[in-house]
């Protein structure tokens, strides 16, 4: 799930600033599904708000590429925009989530016969999963997607977040542990599996 | 040595960010603390379950809204490509997406309307009027919800802006709306009908004589009118009367003599022949007429509107023939639901 | 629609030597799954189209997959779909529009049911966002590739 091949070649990057069209669409390519994915998971795989979200940093990127200097991975600054873009979207609107059935996971954890893969492959489980990472706070949710789907180290994660890295750690540490609560079923699904 | 819990820095730990002295002491902390320890194990199932997270492929109509944004002219010059210059300049937008993006720079605002053959922009109040008399043609920006593009000889007047509300009234002529919003956020008022958008596409006519017609192309529409209300999927269209409301919706590839009779039985014109028409007509798709017929006929016709629905799909469990008959609303919207699988 | 599917197991029951079983994948469009349901509401604009399952002992265990296969001039494309969960518990999902707006598409849909253990197809041409439901074919088993070739070259 992590993403591969990092960081886009300076000469794309030469290019866009000229306003090469094919370029643009070069770097695009290379960041469009990660972009996609953060924006798809922070808001409940909601893909309207996603498609917004990420033709918003793409715009605002090209808009803005004439300040990227070059003294900090692209990656970083990108990052930064899908960041505040899914931030302030999510400032002030009301979340549709649509839940799952609470019945439903309870009859989860009461089954043992479950294997790590089979649970994982379980609709429900991956609902589950969708719906309480959308219902953390958005900086925690930011944090926890940022770290899974690109694989950025802390300090990457600390510039693209304007923090410490310490900040950093203690975000992805709360939310963590606040998915697991909520994720308790599945938790306890999993260890009668094991 | 950590003295203090670790909670903070237990993510590091887990993925290997510590220095050995760092690890050491965690370490050393965990083998006395069960707060911690259960901390861990939070901490390590959850970053497990994220990454079972697959990534997403984001959609070609992505790209193009980008690329139609990058290509669409702004006031002063093509914006093609031009990365520098304030986004802000941009009036008008092709694709709902990169409208939001725009208007969302530009602070809020209730309406924003360009004339596209003049190029010219301007914002308008509430209770103005946009008129295309004279072969010209508008958009307006309707804030961060869509466009609602406005054809040559209409009339529209911009409503009351509120959190809860954006309304136009269409007075007369043509507009296409394109409108991504909650649902009931945007209302076109007519002359015979309400359009109470649920997030969609369509198209609405108001004639001179303040009859009209709905023509859906996405998703689906209620029109309503005092307590009155047909809904009209894609596909499907409605005509609207002053003083009577939305008709019977039927879709627009249904027979040329069901959308005649359809029309007469609205009118009130050989309601009986009419009705006779329809129920001959009718394909299966076309339950989405005899389905808004059932509340419309008189009662002695209605078990033949409902003998021919049941044809193409009885009513499903939890609605029996005397519910559907006695016009039960439960029962009548259980069966549209079974039913809308075949339109 | 309990009814018809009792009507049918019991048909089925009666028939054992009748091959094969009635599991089928239903298609229709949005608003088949309900006025008030969140996620379509949500979706709605982008959403082509709704799938359900249909004479299958467990729908909601039921497994879809889908993909849209192109040709686009003259090449052919396939891009895997992501089906949206809309009622877990009938088994009903959304499909967004995933492909581009140039070009023959046809959706090929495919489901599992666990009990009786039966697999079908639907193949779903489509004019842009909008399902040809003249042409549409609800199988009772997997979809072969001729026949999808066949939809994809009419």
């Amino acid at each position: 799930m992590n993403g591969a091949g990092r960081e886009i070649s300076p000469d794309i990057l030469d290019a866009c600033r000229r306003g090469d069209r094919e370029a643009f669409r070069a770097l695009y390519e290379a960041y469009k599904d990660r972009v996609y994915s953060i924006a798809f998971y922070f808001f409940h795989a909601n893909a309207d708000a996603a498609s917004e979200v990420t033709q918003q940093v793409f715009l605002k990127l090209m808009r803005e590429i004439g300040r990227f200097r070059g003294d900090a991975a692209f990656s970083t600054w990108l990052y930064r925009l899908v960041v505040n873009a899914c931030v302030d979207r999510s400032r002030g609107r009301r979340v549709d989530v649509v839940g799952e059935d609470p019945a439903t996971l309870d009859t989860l954890a009461a089954s043992t016969a479950l294997s790590h893969e089979e649970l994982f492959a379980r609709r429900e489980v991956a609902t589950s999963v969708q719906q309480a990472i959308a219902t953390l706070p958005p900086k925690l949710r930011a944090a926890i997607l940022l770290r899974y789907f690109d694989d950025l180290s802390y300090s990457e994660m600390a510039a693209a977040l304007r923090c410490s890295i310490g900040t950093v750690a203690s975000r992805l540490s709360r939310g963590h542990r606040l998915l697991a609560k909520k994720l308790a079923p599945v938790r306890m699904a999993l260890k009668g599996g094991e | 040595m950590f003295t203090r819990h670790v909670h903070d820095v237990l993510p590091r730990y887990c993925d290997g960010e510590l220095s050995a002295g760092e690890r050491q002491g965690v370490d050393a902390h965990l083998a006395t603390c069960a707060r911690c320890r259960a901390s861990l194990e939070e901490i390590q199932f959850s970053a497990n379950v994220v990454r079972q997270l697959k990534v997403i492929s984001a959609p070609p109509s992505v790209w193009n809204g980008i690329d139609a944004a990058l290509s669409a002219p702004t006031r002063h010059r093509s914006l093609a490509f031009a990365p520098r210059w304030a986004f802000a300049c941009i009036a008008v937008l092709v694709v709902a997406g990169a409208a939001y993006w725009v208007t969302r720079d530009m602070g809020p605002k209730p309406w924003e309307v360009s004339r596209v053959n003049d190029g010219g922009t301007r914002r308008m109040a509430a209770g103005e009027w946009v008129d295309t008399g004279g072969g010209s043609t508008a958009r307006i920006i309707v804030g961060e919800l869509g466009t609602v593009d406005v054809a040559p000889q209409t009339r529209v007047r911009l409503g009351q802006v509120s959190q809860s509300e954006y309304r136009l009234h269409l007075d007369r002529g043509t507009i296409s709306a394109e409108i991504n919003a909650p649902p009931r956020l945007f209302i076109v008022d007519t002359p015979a009908s309400a359009v109470v958008d649920l997030g969609c596409a369509y198209t609405v006519t108001v004639g001179g004589d303040g009859a009209g017609e709905l023509r859906m192309t996405k998703g689906w529409s209620s029109l309503e009118w005092k307590g009155r209300e047909s809904l009209v999927p894609a596909g499907a269209m409605c005509r609207t009367r002053p003083g009577s409301g939305p008709g019977t919706p039927y879709f627009e590839d249904a027979s040329a003599a069901l959308k005649r009779a359809v029309d007469d039985f609205d009118a009130g014109t050989n309601r009986s022949q009419a009705l006779d028409v329809i129920v001959r007509e009718a394909r299966v798709r076309d339950t989405l007429t005899l389905w808004h017929l059932l509340s419309r006929v008189d009662e002695p016709d209605r078990m033949r509107v409902y003998e021919r629905i049941a044809e193409f799909e009885p009513p499903p469990a939890g609605a029996t023939r005397d519910q559907i008959l006695a016009l039960d609303a439960d029962a009548l919207r259980r069966w549209r639901e079974e039913l809308a699988w075949k339109w | 629609m309990s009814k018809l599917i009792g009507w049918l197991a019991a048909l089925i029951v009666a028939a054992p030597a009748v091959a094969g079983t009635m599991f089928r994948l239903e298609i229709g469009p949005p608003i088949a799954a309900g006025t008030g349901n969140p996620v379509t509401k949500q979706l709605k604009k982008n959403v082509v189209l709704v799938v359900r399952p249909l004479v299958c002992d467990n729908v909601a265990a039921v497994q879809i997959t889908g993909t849209a296969e192109g040709l686009v001039n003259g090449v052919r494309q396939s891009v895997a779909l992501s089906l949206i969960p809309v009622n877990e518990a009938q088994g009903v999902y959304a499909v967004q529009q995933q492909w581009s707006g140039i070009g023959h598409w046809v959706l090929q849909l495919n489901g599992t049911c666990p009990s009786p253990k039966a697999s079908a197809s639907t193949l779903v041409p489509m004019n842009g966002s909008t399902f040809i439901r003249e042409k549409t074919k609800v199988l009772g088993e997997p979809a072969t590739r001729e026949q999808l070739e066949a939809l994809l070259k009419e």
